[in-house]
């Protein structure tokens, strides 16, 4: 239903109902949609209590922006994807989470003896997308995608050569393409 | 502009992960409206990292769906509030006791009326201009926040750069271009105990569509892979390389983009460990 090129009529009807700031649209907006951005909110965040609150906080900027959508340049959810990522990643980089995870990490430390320290687990099966692309290709999609890296940050963190993390950005996508 | 070029460049994969500047977006988002294929290979790649972001899909808590929708009914009446009240001014006051005075009060209402009006657009045509210059202000002062990171990312690059240089350990491996590429000049920085390899282009020609220089690592009867690297803006700077444990000479070819394990393309430059 949301990948195809063209969007279908009930995509149409909604988006018009969202311009006119119907409440029954956003209601369905939040059903249809909020666990896609919810996941990808935990994602950027890895931490739940931060991740609902960027789903708000989206939808807020939903609200606010709906008027500026254009159909003619790209499809709905590419729309409102972009806006909970920009969203989460603003909270990634503000002060106030850099020093929850700081308070987190001390936090894990203590208790890193007896089990694994992810805040979040991922329920994904062998047979999945993620699973299937190789760790190198994956990599570099969730440094730069769900961490918000620069390609110069993500060289340094994966510690590669730009050179070459720049090439396995688009052999990334090109795997992933092959897989879907 | 040379359509295959622009399609390989890397630009699409950026704008698509999000990590594109404001300004290469734009332009892609321009050209994506002129040429079909852009627009094609822009969604494609969209739609499969659409499907991996669905893969991580995740139910919110219930009670979150609630406070949501709590919020935008708020935000709702917020808009409604802020909507242009209407001037209705005086007419409260107006009674028909006032007989005598009825016209003159008309008139009276009447002027107020417009002057009230005048007011209103005149502090109207203010608040958008502290507006727009608020707006100015807050773009300005992130341009100047992007502005200093990219000054910051530049400077911890010159500084590492400068204590490769510094080290003592450090050796410097001049690669001169074979007959074929008599031009051909590029040099490496090698630290054999941290194993860091550096590399700096002296000077190579810009490599066809599709090819990549690549770095070798000679120990021996061993060729080990160093790396592709990039050519363009970022020819004149220090490359930092794959690390190389041990090596009595280093190798420039020219690959296939992305790099080979085993390398099938010309050798531009060789330079041995002195």
């Amino acid at each position: 239903m949301l990948t195809s090129s063209k969007p279908s009529l009930e995509e149409i009807e909604l988006v018009a109902g969202l311009k006119q700031k119907n409440r029954r649209s956003f209601e369905s907006l939040y059903q249809n949609y909020s666990p896609a951005l919810y996941g990808l909110c935990l994602k950027v965040l890895k931490a739940e209590e931060w991740a609902q609150e960027a789903l708000q906080d989206s939808f807020v900027k939903i609200w606010r922006k709906i008027d500026t959508y254009d159909e003619s340049k790209g499809r709905l959810f590419t729309w409102i994807l972009n806006i909970a990522r920009n969203t989460a990643i603003d909270k990634l980089r503000s002060r106030a989470y850099q020093d929850h995870q700081q308070g987190q990490a001390l936090e894990n430390t203590r208790m890193a003896a007896t089990e694994n320290s992810y805040l979040v687990v991922e329920h994904i099966g062998l047979d999945s997308l993620v699973a299937r692309l190789a760790p190198e290709h994956r990599q570099v999609i969730e440094a730069i995608y769900f961490g918000g890296l620069s390609h110069v940050e993500a060289a340094q963190k994966l510690d590669l050569p730009l050179g070459t993390l720049k090439s396995r950005v688009k052999i990334a996508l090109r795997e992933l393409r092959k897989l879907t | 502009m040379n359509l295959k070029n622009y399609l390989e460049s890397g630009i699409i994969e950026n704008y698509v992960l999000g990590a594109a500047t404001p300004e290469e977006a734009q332009e892609l988002e321009r050209l994506s409206q002129q040429y079909p294929e852009i627009r094609r290979e822009i969604e494609a790649n969209q739609f499969a990292l659409m499907e991996y972001i669905l893969e991580c899909r995740q139910e919110p808590p219930l009670e979150l769906r609630d406070k949501v929708i709590k919020k935008l009914a708020a935000l709702e009446e917020e808009d409604l509030l802020a909507a242009p009240v209407e001037a209705k001014p005086l007419t409260v006051a107006y009674k028909a006791r006032w007989g005598s005075l009825k016209p003159l009060l008309a008139v009276a209402a009447s002027l107020l009326l417009l002057v009230s009006m005048g007011l209103n657009l005149w502090l109207y045509q203010n608040w958008q201009k502290a507006e727009s210059a608020l707006r100015t202000s807050l773009l300005g002062n992130q341009q100047f926040a992007q502005q200093t990171s990219l000054q910051r990312q530049q400077l911890a690059q010159a500084t590492q750069e400068l204590s490769v240089l510094k080290n003592p350990a450090t050796r410097l491996v001049s690669l001169e271009g074979v007959k074929e590429h008599p031009e051909a000049q590029v040099r490496v920085y090698w630290n054999p105990q941290t194993q860091e390899v550096y590399l700096q282009v002296k000077n190579l020609p810009e490599p066809p569509t599709g090819k990549q220089y690549q770095l070798w690592f000679v120990d021996g009867q061993k060729v080990m892979d160093g790396g592709v690297f990039e050519m363009g803006d970022f020819a004149a700077q220090l490359q930092k390389m794959k690390t190389a444990p041990r090596a009595d000479a280093f190798v420039v070819t020219l690959e296939k983009a992305g790099g080979v394990p085993v390398s099938e393309g010309d050798t531009y430059a060789v330079g041995k460990v002195s």
